[in-house]
């Protein structure tokens, strides 16, 4: 092994009542995929923004190339080779995709004081190239799918020619082509002898594409060393300090009964071509399907958001028009939307706001809130699904993306529908609160609450659901319950190919 | 996890941040006590009470407006054309329907900015310019740009008057102020500003309406413009239609210098308060040190300007 490209040597970074990182050491090597990995809020992504430079540590040291480098700001990173794909993509949407690209680099495309849009597309078009992707230089980045971002992002990346390349949750958005266009990508690099630092929260694709590995938790490295060295549950128990069970497996009780509370007849909206679909009262339903196979329009015609233009909804036998969220929630429907942060959250609002904002209204007398009863309740909701907060009014933007998420669940926990959509429950969330999500999901349904599950995690359907239906290109192609289901059957559906199509 | 302590401690920070514009304040009044003798005075404090009132008025509309990620600039307008009409209209019809008349059009007039920002969308900033510079034109053209002396003698109690020795127009203001906090506080719709402000995505998850809260804060927007513009009619004992042409800068630099974040979802009415009490204390200060009415605009800048950079330097809104 050659020496250390980049070497973190004791941070230590602090935000008001919390320790982010805590004496954290990391050596990065040329030509290595260092896995970064750790519950929520064990200080990765902190850690990747310190060396990235988007923040700076209270202590410690990092060393570039054995220099003892003050890494200033994101524009000086990158100058010395280190680049940030984060995330949540930074991109300005209302420019093109070279634009976005060459941001902030513009100025190798300029000859005597004026820009060459030519030499800038041309350039893009080379970067994106290897990456797999046709995408126009000039297309405006908000007409892009939320991959074709990701691979922005990291064209970007690659455009500055870092010889460390750090991404944060790269996967996340991806399908399973994408990603394994990534990891060729990965490959490239690698062979080029770039430094890459990899945040995932899917273990399994450590095991497939890294070479080291570091583990944090509560801001504090708990291990590290080669992947090869190391088993999948081994990690699992690093992370979370104790022994888990990946997933455990919900035990589920057939039902006999099979009455349908919402009916969808030949619905078609934009996205959705023509579905038909019946929930059943007191199932767990999994819709699954590539990007853009219409279940995430299915979500928002569920809840109001969008309205068919062709089609009848059935709630409990009568025909009903879902005309708003607000009207969704008055016939008994939630949504816990993907995007949390866009579409769930009130980042600046006290956790108690964000936890009550649906049923507020039931918490008032003469229109006055009754602040005790909202508190009581807020507490022991906290409570029952351990959201780790300091208090019940702190901004909802200082808890880690769990609990976020946990808080965002737990307002359909107050309100009590009898139908709650689950949009990626678990994107971006570690395992240890993948769990807690099952589990408040099966404690639902024992308490008579139907749940839908839209998510392109394949696996964790097969493990909660009573039924999985595949959706693709606008129109559901099959439906599996949970005795002859396989994932093989149900990947293959999403990608198009019905002719295993089971019961 | 944070023990109680911590949490005690992190409180504490928080209202000495939020603290600055009140020792800004504080400050100020010890200083102009020393520079002039007639300061702090009961009287003086009067003064100062009586002129704040009407501002207060505008400033808690424009906390709301803002509170849910949008502005309104045509508040002074507004003020202006309900007064006229009120004014034109006492002769005829009476003090108190004229009034009347004079808070409805200033409700109707903000909810047309609110249907505009609320239905169509539009961005309220163009939307209230816009409307800015018409109701002003309209407020000439209906008086043909002289002020309207009508005004009945007993009307100058609304802005003169004293009631146990308290200012009417103070009294009016400050319940209004305490009315607005409690709805802020301890009703759905106070919490729903904020969500709005906030994530406006988000609140349609949460079943809120948005397009009615947009069209809320506008309407009590241009309702509270026209009663500040009752009281200072009563004042000046005509409706004057030039009058309030900096109103609404004011009252926007008094919310913002608050603490309440011009993008939305943050901020106390209590903060406004301070930062309205801030720049009429300025004002009364600047007087009776006599400073030469140019320079007083120029002060005011100044400090506002001052007032937020010492807010972002304290981490405040970011």
């Amino acid at each position: 092994m050659s020496i250390p490209l980049l070497e973190v040597v004791g941070i230590t970074k602090n935000f008001p009542g919390v320790r982010a990182l805590n004496n954290v050491s990391l050596s990065i090597y040329p030509g290595q995929v260092h896995a970064l990995v750790g519950a929520n809020g064990a200080g990765k992504s902190t850690l990747v923004k310190i060396i990235a430079g988007i923040m700076r540590p209270d202590s410690g040291v990092i060393r570039f190339q054995g220099n003892k480098t003050a890494i200033r700001n994101p524009a000086h990173a990158r100058s010395i080779g280190i680049s940030l794909v984060p995330q949540i993509p930074r991109v300005c949407r209302n420019m093109t995709v070279a634009e976005n690209v060459f941001l902030g680099g513009e100025k190798k495309f300029v000859r005597h004081g004026f820009l060459r849009w030519r030499d800038l597309s041309v350039e893009c078009s080379k970067l994106l190239k290897p990456l797999g992707v046709q995408i126009a230089p000039g297309k405006l980045v908000k007409d892009l799918s939320v991959p074709e971002i990701e691979l922005v992002e990291i064209a970007r990346a690659l455009s500055f020619k870092s010889s460390v390349l750090i991404l944060d949750e790269p996967t996340a958005a991806l399908t399973a082509a994408e990603k394994e266009r990534l990891f060729t990508i990965i490959d490239t690099l690698k062979k080029q002898s770039t430094a890459i630092i990899y945040i995932s929260h899917r273990l399994e694709e450590i095991f497939e594409i890294a070479d080291q590995y570091t583990v944090l938790r509560d801001g504090e490295v708990v291990s590290s060393g080669q992947v090869s060295k190391v088993t999948k549950d081994a990690l699992i128990t690093m992370m979370t300090g104790k022994q888990l069970s990946i997933i455990k497996h919900v035990v589920i009780e057939e039902q006999e009964q099979t009455r349908p509370v919402l009916e969808l007849r030949h619905i078609a909206a934009p996205g959705v071509k023509d579905v038909s679909l019946t929930i059943n009262r007191g199932e767990i339903l999994g819709i699954t399907g590539l990007v853009g196979s219409g279940k995430s329009t299915l979500a928002k015609v569920l809840f109001g958001l969008l309205k068919p233009h062709a089609g009848e909804i059935y709630l409990d036998g009568s025909r009903v028009t879902i005309k708003s969220p607000r009207y969704a929630m008055k016939l008994g429907i939630g949504l816990i939307p993907a995007e949390r942060l866009e579409r769930a959250i009130f980042p600046h609002r006290p956790v108690i706001e964000n936890l009550l904002m649906p049923s507020l209204e039931t918490f008032t007398k003469f229109g006055v809130i009754n602040e005790k009863k909202a508190r009581t309740t807020c507490t022991a909701m906290v409570k029952q699904l351990s959201i780790k907060t300091p208090s019940i009014f702190v901004p909802v933007m200082n808890l880690s993306g769990g609990n976020q998420q946990k808080v965002a669940i737990a307002r359909w926990l107050v309100s009590k529908p009898r139908l709650i959509v689950f949009e990626e429950p678990t994107q971006g969330i570690d395992v240890e609160v993948k769990q807690e999500v099952w589990n408040i999901i099966e404690d639902l349904r024992t308490r008579d609450v139907t749940v839908v599950v839209i998510s392109s995690d394949v696996d964790e359907l097969l493990l909660g659901c009573t039924r999985i239906v595949t959706m693709f290109d606008g129109n559901v192609v099959a439906s599996y319950s949970r005795e002859n289901v396989t994932k093989e059957a149900v990947v293959a559906a999403a990608v198009g190919d019905i002719t295993t199509t089971g019961g | 996890m944070l023990t109680d302590s911590k949490v005690m401690q992190k409180k504490v920070s928080y209202i000495f941040r939020k603290g600055g514009i009140v020792i800004a304040l504080i400050a100020l009044i010890i200083f102009l006590g020393i520079k002039s003798s007639a300061f702090l005075t009961l009287g003086n404090f009067a003064n100062i009470a009586v002129q704040v009132s009407s501002d207060l008025l505008i400033v808690i509309g424009t906390a709301l407006v803002i509170m849910t990620g949008n502005i309104d600039v045509s508040i002074g307008s507004i003020l202006a054309f309900s007064s006229v009409v009120a004014a034109s209209l006492m002769p005829r019809i009476g003090c108190f329907p004229a009034s009347l008349v004079a808070l409805v059009v200033g409700a109707v007039l903000g909810m047309g900015n609110g249907l505009a920002v609320g239905l169509l969308k539009l961005d309220s900033f163009v939307v209230t310019l816009a409307s800015m510079v018409a109701i002003r034109a309209l407020a000439y053209i209906y008086t043909k740009g002289y002020p309207v002396s009508t005004v009945p003698e007993g009307y100058s109690v609304l802005g003169t008057g004293h009631v146990g020795g308290l200012p009417v127009p103070t009294i009016l203001a400050a319940g209004i102020f305490l009315l607005f906090v409690f709805i802020m506080r301890y009703t759905p719709f106070g919490r729903h500003v904020y969500a709005t402000g906030d994530n406006e995505v988000a609140a349609i998850h949460s079943g809120i309406n948005v397009k009615f809260v947009k069209i809320a804060v506008f309407t009590l927007n241009g309702l509270l413009a026209s009663l500040a513009g009752l009281i200072l009619m009563a004042r000046l004992m005509s409706g004057i239609p030039t009058i309030g042409g900096d109103v609404a800068f004011t009252a926007i630099a008094a919310v913002v210098m608050g603490g309440v974040s011009l993008s939305g979802g943050r901020g106390s009415l209590w903060g406004a308060l301070i930062g309205i009490l801030l720049l009429g204390t300025i004002n009364n200060g600047l007087n009776l040190m006599r400073i030469q009415a140019f320079w007083q605009g120029f002060v005011k800048g100044v400090v506002i300007f001052l007032a937020i950079l010492i807010d972002k330097m304290r981490g405040n809104s970011r």
